[in-house]
């Protein structure tokens, strides 16, 4: 691992200075983007374990505990290049290496984007590497890895109205160390699909692929995925519908088909515009899971959802607009051993949208509600939550611009010892040569 | 006569004794059997339990369930030493932490499998989203699918490390936000293959109504293409001025347009047919009823070709209720005269 380091900072080394030159001459299709970063990642919850069992009176029982999963400074550089998509005759390239340093760990990561069209037929590559590593004291497991993603992605456009599609794919992950959680795999997929245009403008599309996963230090986790989705996208009676129809069916190399599951999904969003500034939207989602033993560990369950919003689009192609409305939740499982987990979340959601055209924006969404579990169970208690998410940038002068991440999840139980706080706060300053 | 007080008294000790004898050996017997039933309960829990913990391949509760075994080996003791009340109370005790562990094993568990499952889902989504994404999008739906990207991969990071909770948190975030961006993307950029293939099916059907107009000669119906042309000439040019959905609904409306001038020109097409065919009969029959000499027949003549001329002249201009209006009464009239001429 650390040779490959060295290679890659020798490469990414003569990439820069190359690069520099390439700027000063500004002609070529390099962009540099350096700044600074800062991720905070906390909860608080009280102890929940066997400890409390092992002994009732320990003061830790009623200890509110607050644990930090990241608290990182980091600072960043990505170098990219694209080639000129003005000349049809180019292949389109666009590559960006990167490097992201935090008080202990590094991470190197490059992409690449390859693709040409050619009459009807239109081809394109993608590449990923992710490499991770500590260099300051002792790694913990899973903590050092590699991961190199590609996809090869054809189309071929058979008529005016119908698009053919085709992917072949690939993952490889390898970690330093390997524990229970943290094991090498690598997973080959190849995906076939189409797009149908309709004669009033509407598109059906329909996707399948097949998949195989392979851990080399277990067999138990190998698998065999088959998936198909079929999605329209266009008008219906005057509102605009996004439709998904899902299927997924997952085989893994275990005994009594122990894991093996299959699951249908439904996700729909409607939007019925009101007039020219106001609108509804009515989203639905359902999931059927059902897992081929049934077994203490893993339940067949429905899970569906019910969201109806009232909105307001305000500007110059909508750039602000905000929407409000309830949302039901409902989780039912279908267990032969317990429903303690079946329950009912009912909660109310408010939005905000805004895309300005000086290089602001700013997307809010706030949900706060009840989760109410419907069989009474002495494990489980009822809460109010309250969930919050926040993200914006800004562009503040010339190259420079603020990126932000505020998100947090509080949960306010009946029984206070299950009250829990998650908060997630990243931001970076960055600027763009 | 002393002896009968004494034998009395022992008689009445003896006669109270043995029954609370016999009840309390009854009791004992019952205390007794109801300790065997509920010990062999908590067995049956505790290997339920360690049945669980062992088959999960995760280590959660297991001290739990050492304790219960612990304790229910008390329990054990308690009874060999006729001790049975003290002993079902302690075998309850391990019973319930039996439970206690296989549930947090199977908490521990289900939340590894729902992570899991989480993960997945939203790499699933980040894929999708990454492959419909045009490359044009822009820097701000770029900045946005890549801060997600970066917190699944923090998901993921947090699930190897066993850090469950943050770990599902995080990824149920990302989901929510590429949800949003996905629509965000449709209604500001569009469905960008979708736009760009409604534009150039547009502008092929502009070309093939301009090739049927060629053989049309209805006005109205070139008045029609005239507009429409001028309008996506518009289009094309002022793209990045107007929204999606503007342009989308514009081009919709053009499409309508363009098959009523279709179905003009289509109708047209079939009342001319109607029409040179109705004047080639005409052509073939007035002279002969010209010659039959019967008056009633060369008048129903003359009014068939006004009524002729009337159809071609509302044909032309693009009244198509007209000329067929004129084109039936031509044919009656035509009908009537060649009957009274006998032909």
């Amino acid at each position: 691992m650390r040779q490959i380091i060295r290679l890659i900072y020798l490469a990414l080394s003569l990439y820069i200075i190359n690069a520099g030159v390439v700027i000063a001459d500004s002609s070529g299709g390099f962009d540099l983007r350096a700044g600074i970063g800062y991720d905070y990642i906390s909860q608080e919850y009280f102890l929940e374990s066997e400890d409390t069992y092992l002994d009732p009176d320990s003061s830790l029982k009623s200890a509110l505990l607050k644990k930090d999963y990241l608290d990182d400074k980091k600072g960043f550089f990505y170098l990219g290049y694209s080639s000129d998509s003005e000349n049809s005759k180019n292949i389109d390239q666009n590559y960006e290496i990167g490097w992201e340093q935090t008080g202990e760990l590094f991470r190197i990561l490059g992409t690449a984007r390859i693709g040409k069209t050619l009459h009807k037929s239109q081809f394109v590559g993608n590449f990923r590497l992710e490499l991770k590593e500590n260099y300051k004291g002792t790694a913990d497991p899973g903590e050092e890895l590699v991961i190199l993603n590609s996809n090869f992605d054809y189309r071929y456009r058979l008529s005016n109205m119908v698009d053919l599609r085709s992917k072949i794919y690939s993952e490889s992950v390898r970690f330093d160390t390997v524990e229970s959680y943290i094991y090498n795999y690598s997973r080959y997929g190849i995906e076939l699909g189409f797009n149908y245009f309709t004669p009033n403008f509407n598109s059906i599309s329909f996707n399948s692929a097949f998949e195989i996963r392979d851990v080399p230090d277990s067999n138990q986790l190998d698998y065999a995925l088959f998936r198909g989705n079929l999605g329209y996208f266009g008008s219906v009676f005057g509102a605009y519908l996004t439709a998904d129809l899902g299927f997924e069916s997952r085989n893994y190399n275990q005994l009594d088909n122990r894991e093996n599951y299959f699951l249908i999904s439904l996700n729909a969003d409607t939007k019925m515009p009101l007039g020219e500034n106001y609108f509804l939207r009515a989203r639905q989602n359902v999931e059927y899971f059902n897992f081929s033993q049934n077994d203490f560990i893993n339940d067949d369950y429905y899970l569906a959802r019910f969201g109806l919003f009232a909105g307001q689009s305000f500007g110059r192609f909508s750039a602000l607009s905000t929407f409000i409305g309830p949302e039901i939740e409902l989780l039912n499982t279908d267990s032969d051993y317990s429903n303690d987990d079946d329950y009912t979340e009912i909660m109310a959601i408010f939005g905000l949208d805004y895309f300005g055209s000086k290089g602001l924006f700013l997307m809010v969404e706030n949900k706060f509600g009840k989760r109410i579990y419907r069989n009474k169970s002495i494990y489980r208690s009822e809460f109010l939550f309250e969930r919050a998410n926040i993200i914006g940038s800004m562009g503040l002068f010339g190259g420079l611009n603020l990126d932000i991440l505020l998100s947090f999840d509080l949960e306010f139980h009946d029984t206070q010892s299950d009250n829990s706080r998650l908060y997630l706060i990243s931001g970076g300053l960055s600027y763009r040569f | 006569m002393k002896k009968l007080p004494k034998m009395l008294i022992v008689t009445l000790v003896i006669a109270v004794l043995i029954p609370s004898f016999v009840y309390s050996q009854q009791q004992q017997q019952q205390t007794r059997n109801r300790f065997d039933q509920e010990f062999g309960i908590t067995n049956e829990v505790i290997n339920q339990a360690r049945n669980i913990i062992s088959s999960s391949g995760i280590d959660k509760g297991s001290e739990l369930l050492k304790l219960a075994e612990k304790i229910q080996t008390q329990s054990r003791n308690m009874g060999m030493g006729g001790n049975f009340t003290s002993g079902i109370i302690l075998t309850k005790s391990a019973r319930d932490k039996a439970k206690n562990a296989a549930l947090l094993n199977r908490q521990s568990n289900e939340n590894e499998n729902l992570v899991r499952r989480q993960i997945e889902k939203t790499d699933k989504l980040l894929d999708r989203v990454r492959a419909n994404m045009p490359n044009d999008v822009g820097n701000k739906i770029e900045s946005l699918y890549n801060t997600a990207q970066e917190n699944q991969r923090r998901a993921r990071e947090f699930y190897h490390n066993q850090q469950l909770r943050p770990a599902l948190k995080l990824s149920r975030q990302v989901e929510n936000r590429l949800k949003r961006l996905i629509e965000r993307v449709k209604e500001t950029n569009g469905d960008q293959d979708r736009l760009r293939n409604q534009i150039e099916r547009l502008e092929n059907k502009i070309i093939r109504v301009e090739n049927l107009m060629e053989n049309c000669g209805n006005n109205q119906a070139e008045q029609i293409l005239n507009e429409v042309r001028n309008r996506f000439a518009k289009i094309k040019s002022n793209q990045d001025n107007i929204g999606f959905k503007a342009i989308e609904n514009r081009l919709r409306g053009m499409n309508q347009r363009l098959n009523s001038a279709i179905e003009m020109c289509q109708d047209n097409d079939i009342q001319t047919e109607k029409l040179n065919r109705l004047k080639a009969d005409f052509d073939r029959v007035a002279g002969l009823i010209r010659e039959s000499g019967d008056k009633r027949a060369q008048k129903l003549l003359k009014t068939a070709n006004k009524n002729l001329n009337k159809a071609e002249r509302f044909c032309l201009s693009g009244d198509s209720e007209a000329c067929a209006a004129n084109i039936k009464a031509a044919q009656i009239s035509l009908r009537k005269a060649k009957k009274m001429a006998g032909l």
